[in-house]
């Protein structure tokens, strides 16, 4: 052993080599490798409440009547939808304006119906499988470890996330929003308060229709405007969901304070920030309307964890 | 040059026959340790040299470190990691300082090349966990190993500066 170590040349090789192993390995392991953890099955009437790995109850029997869709609109008995574009801060912006008849409608949907980490699925493709009307990319909890995943009434992990300067949006099954913090509750009492989704990414925009966040506050450590994707609440069961473009030379993208200040524009009561970045992407009556960004200007689908969408 | 143990040291060279050996390349008449500095100056080169030259080279790892990170940031959208930001701290602290420290004093006149090997190991550790933490920090996820390069890289120093002590390594001792 000792004549190895002493060995400059053979040493140096092994060691390098092994190193650039496990650095690939940890690359890999971060980026690459899935790793599932568990199934979303089909629905039960009564998982409310469990943290088993079933649906959340919400498909009661429904009628749609017959639909009228345009290119910027949906229409049916219990949904209506209107999409609309804006330009504000030299950015393209998306703004959906949601009008349900049930919160039911309001769903969230994990890539290839699993969970796990580095399980994703295009935003359009997820919306494809699950047959929304409007879908936009979630709050991507395969990018971490931590942080509580509640979806469609079923919490899939409870390990609150260290990092405690971000709050969660909860919606709960009336349709209403809620901001938490991870630190002062359990998943397991926000499935008891009646939590069917959570997303913890954040921060949050706007609270009680007041902007929240400062004009330099950013996400993680990211000092520059890009895509962005948010949700909002207006009303009972009246929601806004806004993507904006950017790293393009037709949108600059908007800071998170721009992107408070649409959604305060729409008169939004509470507003949370989704991810943004590469994951910016919705996706209405089967199209992809705004222009994601993937690896840098190029101008493509990323795949994501998690989906929001209005459907059946 | 380098010996890697007394049985070697006390090996008779290869000579052709009849080659007469260089008065300054003579191997000493004593059998007593082969230190660094003797073989040092039998090469032509001072410990304190190779020190210098040592420092010189972590002098530029720690250069590359700070323009990697920039050119990384330039492509991460206003993204920065604090890892990868004092990435080039290791090589400054764990390499610039204690060889500039060893070329301009006289606190040792040799190093073994275990010790050398394994502090070298130990700064690659701890420099590639700065650099694959801010590379997983940036793409805003969260980085689950990069305790074990700390504790790894820890270790591999602590190793290192054990060895320079392990009587047995004392004999293998080398500059180059």
């Amino acid at each position: 052993m000792l004549r190895f170590l002493q060995k400059p040349f053979a040493y140096a090789a092994v060691f390098s080599v092994t190193l650039a192993s496990v650095n690939t390995f940890v690359l890999l392991k971060t980026y690459v490798i899935p790793t599932v953890q568990g199934y979303v099955t089909e629905v039960s009437d009564d998982s409310s409440g469990s943290s088993g790995h079933s649906g959340y109850s919400g498909t009661t029997a429904v009628t749609k009547g017959d639909p009228v869709i345009t290119d910027s609109s949906y229409t049916d008995e219990n949904i209506q939808i209107t999409l609309t574009t804006v330009r504000y801060a030299d950015t393209d912006v998306y703004v959906a304006d949601i009008t349900l008849s049930s919160a039911e409608y309001l769903k969230t949907a994990l890539a290839s119906n699993t969970f796990g980490t580095n399980v994703t699925q295009k935003t359009s493709e997820m919306a494809a499988a699950h047959n929304a009307i409007l879908a936009v990319n979630g709050d991507y909890y395969g990018a971490s470890r931590q942080g509580y995943v509640i979806k469609n009434g079923v919490i899939y992990r409870d390990t609150a996330r260290k990092d405690t300067s971000y709050d969660d949006l909860v919606i709960y099954s009336d349709g209403s929003f809620g901001i938490v913090n991870e630190s002062e509750v359990t998943a397991q009492q926000l499935l008891d308060s009646g939590v069917v989704n959570l997303f913890a990414f954040g921060p949050a925009l706007v609270q009680n229709g007041q902007i929240a966040v400062s004009q330099n506050q950013e996400v993680g450590r990211a000092m520059a405007n890009n895509p962005r994707t948010a949700i909002g609440i207006i009303d009972d069961l009246h929601y806004i969901i806004v993507v904006s473009d950017g790293r393009t030379n037709q949108s600059e993208g908007l800071s998170l304070y721009q992107l408070a200040q649409v959604m305060q524009q729409y008169g939004c009561v509470t507003a949370y920030n989704l991810d943004g970045g590469g994951s910016s992407t919705m996706v209405f009556n089967g199209e992809v309307v705004n222009n994601p960004t993937t690896n840098g200007n190029r101008i493509s689908e990323r795949t994501v964890s998690d989906i929001v969408y209005i459907g059946y | 040059m380098y010996t890697s143990g007394i049985n070697q040291m006390n090996a008779v060279p290869r000579q052709r026959p009849g080659a007469v050996r260089p008065v300054s390349r003579q191997r000493p008449a004593t059998t007593g340790q082969w230190t660094a500095q003797r073989t040092a100056q039998r090469t032509g080169r001072t410990f304190h040299r190779w020190c210098a030259k040592i420092t010189g080279v972590y002098a530029g790892i720690a250069v590359f470190c700070v323009v990697f990170c920039l050119i990384y940031e330039q492509f991460s959208f206003g993204e920065h990691s604090d890892a990868m930001r004092r990435m080039f701290l290791v090589p400054l602290i764990g390499g610039v300082l204690p060889f500039a420290l060893l070329a301009a004093s006289d606190l040792m006149n040799g190093l073994s090349r275990v010790t050398f090997n394994l502090w070298n190991s130990g700064i690659a550790v701890l420099v590639s966990g700065c650099l694959i933490t801010g590379i997983i920090e940036i793409s805003g996820r969260v980085s689950d190993y990069s305790l074990y390069y700390w504790i790894a890289g820890g270790v591999f120093l602590v190793a290192a500066v054990v060895a320079q002590f392990f009587p047995s390594n004392q004999r293998g001792t080398f500059s180059r």
